[in-house]
């Protein structure tokens, strides 16, 4: 999955920012409660450490975030950082589509 | 095009009225409702007081269907026939569900209104739950709901009012608005749903998770949680059929804000799911603005169709690629994203090709071409493109009587050339490219340009003074063209970095030792003792580090005073050395050999004294430690000639065969002994001896199998399946790992209808690898091995290798590479 999703920072961010959600994520999942969200975090972390392991993901990553499109955006949605809700509008619209299937 | 059968089609007429219940309820269940309708119609002639509820339902499904699928007019005949045989409550209910998914919410409320008068006493949760989902759902005003009774009508109001708040994020408010709906309301499951939803929206994922586990199983908050449980991980209560989890993509995509995904994102998935992948990507990028390298949903499925290819098996990864090879062709990108997306997808599947093709400079050429120019980051970019391309360049393997490719005029290979080529533009485009020297630096190494290399490395120094890579690199290649003392400086240089680096300091003791060993050997033996002073900085209290151990340096200055300078105060280093050693074996087998490697035919003064100590080698450490040290004087010299010293260690090792030994030191010594010719009796010997005590010893019976098979394609598949499951059944991991290693590698080179093995080989390449191995020195082979390593893990060269080099020739390796610390054993039985 997308190392900048996993910590939750932009593509733009800056080393110091990257660490700084690194820092905070391994706080939040200490190796010792949650092994395997520590790991997701550390190679995310690895991955966008610093420019030049950044630009080596963007171009040579071969790593696929998901078996099938739909594991893809469930993992996306999983490893999404809490939303804010929809506007009245966009509420309605999602609740009414439900009625089909 | 013939119609599908099911196994159950015999003629109605064929079957009984029990075997037509089953298979109407078959149907049912699998949402064939016209076919089940027909079959309830069959039965309600038979007994229509007992099937007509079935036929309704039936009939109910079926106008759900075909509404859901746009088939409005055969949709409205159904309905008409479902008014002539049901009570009005059923047809009203169903009026309410199909004015829900033909989205007309007025109507849906009107016939909510409606039934809600005209329920029965106890009307099914089903038509219950449709009427709150139509009254919610038209999100009415008071006038619109005044027919509704009074709590009915203060409920709706309360969950329209508690969902507005949610999305202007009024937390309490909403709670506050539902909290008085009773548990038996009408709207109670929409309750749940809101309540969730602000658990969810307020990072309270396990309150969310346990009240969307609350939720009845039909009507929209159900539907609704389920796109809300996507995002909190697997439901551990409910496990979403097919079209549940469409549903639930369909809403995840609304809640993601990317609503305009989501037809595309369906219809990809059924097709990728059907194995038509680039189909599936052809229904993706209809969708508006995608590719995207973006970092949201769209950025995500771009990022997914671009990689997939290389988590596919071979033949499907192929014509995968190859379909994109032919998009590119076409030029009909959608945008700029998805030419670099494509561009780098080719690229990188070149990448992974262990064989050089021109196509990737091609590839990776035309992705910097759609990289925009004023992007900050387009020297970087361009450098660490160029550096892959560069060091994959150096792999061309070119035919000597290829006239496409000849050789220039100095017989330079114009694989390396081009290589060079492509690193120097990388050096070019970003000076600060470590990565682009390192690579270049190989690559006049393959090409044998050693004035290049350390011109290159001389100016590596002086651009990256602070980098240890950098230094202990130059250092390396200084040393080894023997040019001690500015090895030693640059090693002196990167200690200063970090005085602490076990490594540099590894390094600066051998180097000092080397310089001391020369000035000895010219003479010069006051420096030579200054040097040894210098190198004993450095030094440590390890026992089996042969570079940095004090009493091993004490030792070779001994050694080197006696056989170059003064043999009195040798004699008296020597003392030194014997009384603060705690192996005097260990120290009298590493002087005796340092001394042969000195005086080469001239034996050495310690050998009688070695062999009068032998009796102290009785402990599994002490013969250890007497492996160790002929392995590392080996290392150094191995055309010495060091049969004596090799039938030292055979004596020292030989009771462990017979004499009492652990399991473990047994395991220990087996493939360390196996990588020598000259020990492999031993080897044998004392596997025979384990198995003997214990016959079913896992480890034991995989070291014996080993011994007895020169080529992977002899193993025993069947044996080594016993070995490893009696090995998990034991706890014996170490020993499953290597069978099961094992095991596939015999796998890959057993099966004939395999054309190639994983690595992309196929059997007569191999074949044709193992000829011209074995007509290579052994530095060549070396070399050979190394380059191969790039390709292919060693632990695997080395089995294809099994039976060709073998057991005749133990590889070398560098002394400066040798380290006196044990050695793990995995799949080490191979490495002959």
């Amino acid at each position: 999955m997308n190392p900048y999703l996993i910590l939750g920072v932009l593509p733009g961010a800056s080393d110091a920012e990257i660490r700084s959600a690194y820092l905070d994520a391994i706080r939040k999942f200490p190796p010792e409660r949650e092994p395997e969200r520590f790991q997701t975090i550390s190679n995310a972390y690895e991955q966008i450490k610093d420019e030049k392991s950044r630009l080596n993901y963007r171009l040579f990553d071969r790593v696929p975030p998901g078996a099938t499109p739909f594991e893809v955006l469930a993992k996306f949605c999983a490893a999404s950082p809490a939303k804010k809700p929809l506007d009245f509008d966009a509420m309605k619209a999602f609740l009414r589509s439900c009625t089909t299937t | 095009m013939s119609k599908k059968h099911h196994k159950n089609s015999r003629r109605p007429s064929e079957l009984s009225s029990d075997q037509l219940e089953r298979q109407a309820r078959d149907d049912m269940a699998a949402g064939r409702f016209r076919k089940a309708r027909d079959t309830y119609k069959i039965l309600c002639k038979q007994d229509r007081e007992k099937h007509l509820p079935a036929l309704i339902e039936a009939n109910r499904c079926l106008a759900e269907q075909l509404v859901e699928k746009g088939q409005i007019p055969e949709a409205e005949q159904v309905l008409a026939h479902l008014k002539t045989i049901a009570p009005s409550s059923s047809v009203l209910a169903t009026d309410v569900s199909v004015a829900l998914k033909k989205n007309d919410w007025l109507t849906a409320l009107d016939a909510a209104l409606c039934l809600w008068k005209d329920l029965p006493a106890v009307p099914l949760e089903r038509d219950r739950a449709a009427v709150a989902d139509a009254l919610v759902l038209a999100f009415p005003n008071l006038q619109e709901t005044e027919t509704l009774a009074r709590p009915e009508a203060t409920d709706l109001e309360a969950v329209v009012g508690a969902l507005r708040c949610l999305t202007e994020q009024r937390w309490e408010k909403a709670q506050e608005l539902l909290r008085p709906l009773p548990r038996g309301s009408l709207f109670a499951a929409w309750k749940i749903l809101v309540k969730g939803m602000i658990a969810f929206y307020t990072g309270d994922p396990e309150k969310a998770q346990a009240l969307f586990a609350q939720l009845p199983p039909h009507g929209v908050p159900v539907r609704a949680a389920n796109a809300f449980q996507l995002f909190l991980g697997p439901s551990p209560s409910r496990t979403p059929d097919e079209p549940a989890r469409d549903q639930a993509a369909r809403g995840a995509c609304c809640l993601l804000n990317a609503t305009n995904l989501a037809p595309f994102l369906l219809r990809a998935n059924q097709s990728w799911r059907a194995a038509r992948y680039t189909h599936s990507y052809e229904e993706m990028r209809r969708a508006p603005g995608f590719p995207s390298e973006e970092s949201d949903l769209a950025g995500a499925l771009s990022d997914f169709y671009f990689k997939a290819a290389f988590a596919m098996s071979e033949a499907p990864s192929d014509e995968y690629v190859e379909w994109f090879k032919q998009f590119a062709d076409s030029g009909r990108f959608n945008n700029d994203a998805e030419a670099r997306l494509t561009y780098r997808l080719l690229g990188c599947a070149e990448l992974k090709n262990p064989y050089y093709d021109g196509d990737i400079e091609f590839f990776w050429r035309s992705f910097l071409g759609f990289f925009p120019a004023d992007d900050p980051q387009n020297g970087k970019v361009t450098s660490l493109v160029l550096e892959q391309v560069g060091a994959h360049c150096a792999l061309r393997e070119e035919d000597e009587d290829n006239p496409f490719f000849p050789d220039d005029a100095d017989g330079f290979p114009p694989a390396l050339r081009d290589a060079i080529r492509v690193l120097e533009e990388s050096i070019e485009r970003d000076p600060s490219n470590l990565g682009a020297y390192f690579k270049l630096l190989d690559v006049y190494e393959s090409a044998e340009k050693d004035d290049d290399r350390d011109l290159l490395l001389d100016r590596m120094a002086d651009l990256f003074p602070r980098d240890k890579s950098v230094l202990l690199r130059a250092a390396k290649e200084s040393l080894q063209r023997e040019a001690y003392v500015k090895g030693i400086q640059y090693l002196e240089r990167a200690h200063s970095l970090d005085a602490l680096d076990p490594v540099v300091l590894q390094e600066l003791a051998g180097a000092y030792t080397a310089l001391a060993k020369d000035q000895y050997k010219k003479k010069n033996i006051n420096k030579g003792r200054h040097t040894f002073d210098l190198a004993r900085r450095h030094g440590n209290q390890d026992k089996l580090n042969f570079y940095r151990g004090l009493d091993f340096l004490q030792a070779t200055q001994g050694v080197l005073e006696l056989t170059f300078g003064d043999k009195g105060m040798g004699q008296r280093l020597m003392t030194a050395a014997r009384k603060s050693t705690s192996s005097i074996v260990a120290l009298l087998f590493f002087a005796h050999g340092i001394s042969r490697l000195n005086r080469r035919k001239r034996g050495s003064p310690f050998w009688a004294e070695l062999l009068q100590n032998r009796a102290l080698v009785a402990s599994a450490s002490a013969r250890k430690e007497v492996y160790l040290v002929f392995e590392y004087l080996h290392s150094i010299d191995e055309d010495l000639g060091w049969s004596a010293e090799s039938e030292f260690v055979a004596e020292c090792l030989l009771p462990v065969s017979s004499e009492a030994f652990s399991r473990e030191e047994a395991a220990d010594l087996v493939p360390l002994l196996a990588e020598y010719p000259q020990f492999i009796f031993l080897a044998e010997r004392i596997t025979r001896e384990a198995l003997r005590r214990n016959p079913t010893d896992p480890r034991f019976r995989l070291y014996s199998l080993f011994g007895c098979t020169s080529s992977p394609t002899d193993l025993d598949t069947a044996a080594l399946a016993g070995i490893y499951h009696d090995a998990i059944r034991e706890g014996d991991t170490k020993t499953a790992t290597l069978a099961q290693g094992a095991m596939r590698l015999a796998e890959d080179f057993g099966d004939p209808s395999d054309e190639q093995d994983d690595f992309g080989f196929s059997d007569k390449e191999i074949e044709e690898m193992r000829r011209m191995a074995s007509t290579l020195s052994d530095a060549e082979f070396e070399a050979f091995r190394q380059k191969s390593g790039e390709i292919i893990p060693l632990p695997i060269f080395d089995l294809v290798m099994a039976g060709i080099r073998g057991k005749s020739s133990p590889r070398p390796q560098p002394e400066r590479q040798r380290r006196g610390t044990w050695k793990t054993d995995e799949l080490d039985l191979f490495n002959q």
